[in-house]
């Protein structure tokens, strides 16, 4: 279908409300970057730059275009999903730090949220989420009810959000929620997409037939269609997969830098300073702290007391 | 001042959230079907 026979006109409160609305997301967000580096707590700009980039993402999964061809294209409305829960999702979170959620999280509603970026709460509801809506009943009745549709869009926006609030955001974790549990929690979201993947790719059967007159205005076949939609999302998730990798790598080696350098400080400056002590401190972000205290204590010419860190 | 608790370090209320997340999941995943399949 050339682009130019595109519905476009037919959904003039999507084409021209839905941008605004997602764009205007960024005003308190601007306005709360500027108040925290009024005070000397600046957000960083990489941080407002994913998030503004997960805002423009977001507009483009939701501007009408995209939504026209996901009617017509099992592809196209994969795509329009990845972006939605995995791409757009992953650079609010990016964008987000502890003081620029304070006033959210003085909220009493939302802050009780915050149990969703629990990694165990957060990979079971999203895992669920993902799964239910690929069944063939709902995903078809979302595609021919819009209510329902908006609603599977917000469940896989709000609970990306969760699963990568859990691995990357920046309240705190539990205890257990090691380097090594967060390898465990990147396999297994590896792992839950892979298997929805193979599923479409290797099942041999259509499972949304709702697609085949699009896939037939676009001369390509329903199987097909649901063979490329299932590669694309095993390929974009190996992608992020990687990309996840590299900085769990990266965060295991600063650490381990950050760890020595203070049990460096300690051993050159006669101050004791348990290994798991300063382990803790890098590991929860709050090396800086342990960094004031020994160079306090080494000012002072007295030992360190084991106070906790975090 | 004391600070409000924290709930990502209670366990327990993750737990029981997951529990009435997956109930609601559930429910809503019957209520569609059933609503389509008498549609």
């Amino acid at each position: 279908m050339p682009l130019q026979a595109l519905p476009f006109g037919l959904a003039p409160v999507q084409t021209i409300a839905m941008p605004i609305v997602v764009l205007l997301a960024f005003v308190p967000y601007w306005i709360r970057a500027r108040t925290l580096a009024a005070d000397g707590r600046p957000v960083p700009t990489w941080r407002i730059v994913c998030f503004a980039c997960g805002l423009l993402v977001l507009e483009v999964a939701l501007s009408a275009p995209v939504d026209t061809l996901s009617d017509q294209l099992l592809l196209a409305h994969m795509a329009e999903h990845l972006l939605i829960g995995d791409i757009a999702a992953l650079l609010l979170v990016l964008g987000l730090t502890g003081p620029m959620m304070a006033p959210l999280l003085r909220n009493p509603i939302i802050s009780r949220l915050r149990v969703l970026s629990h990694p165990v709460v957060a990979i079971v509801v999203w895992g669920v989420n993902f799964y239910v809506w690929h069944l063939p009943v709902l995903y078809q009745a979302a595609l021919r009810h819009d209510a329902l549709h908006a609603l599977e869009h917000a469940t896989f926006l709000a609970f990306g959000i969760a699963v990568w609030m859990a691995l990357l955001g920046p309240l705190p974790k539990p205890s257990w929620f090691s380097n090594a549990a967060r390898l465990v929690f990147i396999v297994a979201m590896r792992l839950i997409g892979t298997v929805l993947a193979n599923i479409m790719i290797f099942g041999g059967t259509v499972f949304y037939p709702y697609y085949v007159p699009g896939d037939g205005q676009w001369h390509i076949s329903p199987l097909a269609d649901q063979v490329a939609a299932g590669g694309l999302m095993m390929v974009e998730e190996s992608l992020l997969t990687i990309g996840l990798f590299c900085w769990l790598f990266l965060r295991v080696a600063r650490q381990n830098d950050q760890r020595q350098e203070l049990l460096d400080y300690a051993t050159q400056h006669g101050i004791e300073l348990d290994e798991r002590r300063a382990q803790r401190a890098v590991a929860s972000g709050r090396s800086d702290e342990l960094w004031t205290r020994l160079r306090e204590r080494a000012g002072a010419g007295t030992p360190a007391q084991h106070h906790p860190v975090s | 001042m004391r600070h409000p608790p924290n709930p990502i370090r209670s366990e327990a209320s993750a737990f029981e959230f997951l529990f009435w997340a997956l109930g609601a999941i559930a429910v809503f995943v019957i209520v569609v079907a059933v609503i389509e399949a008498l549609a």
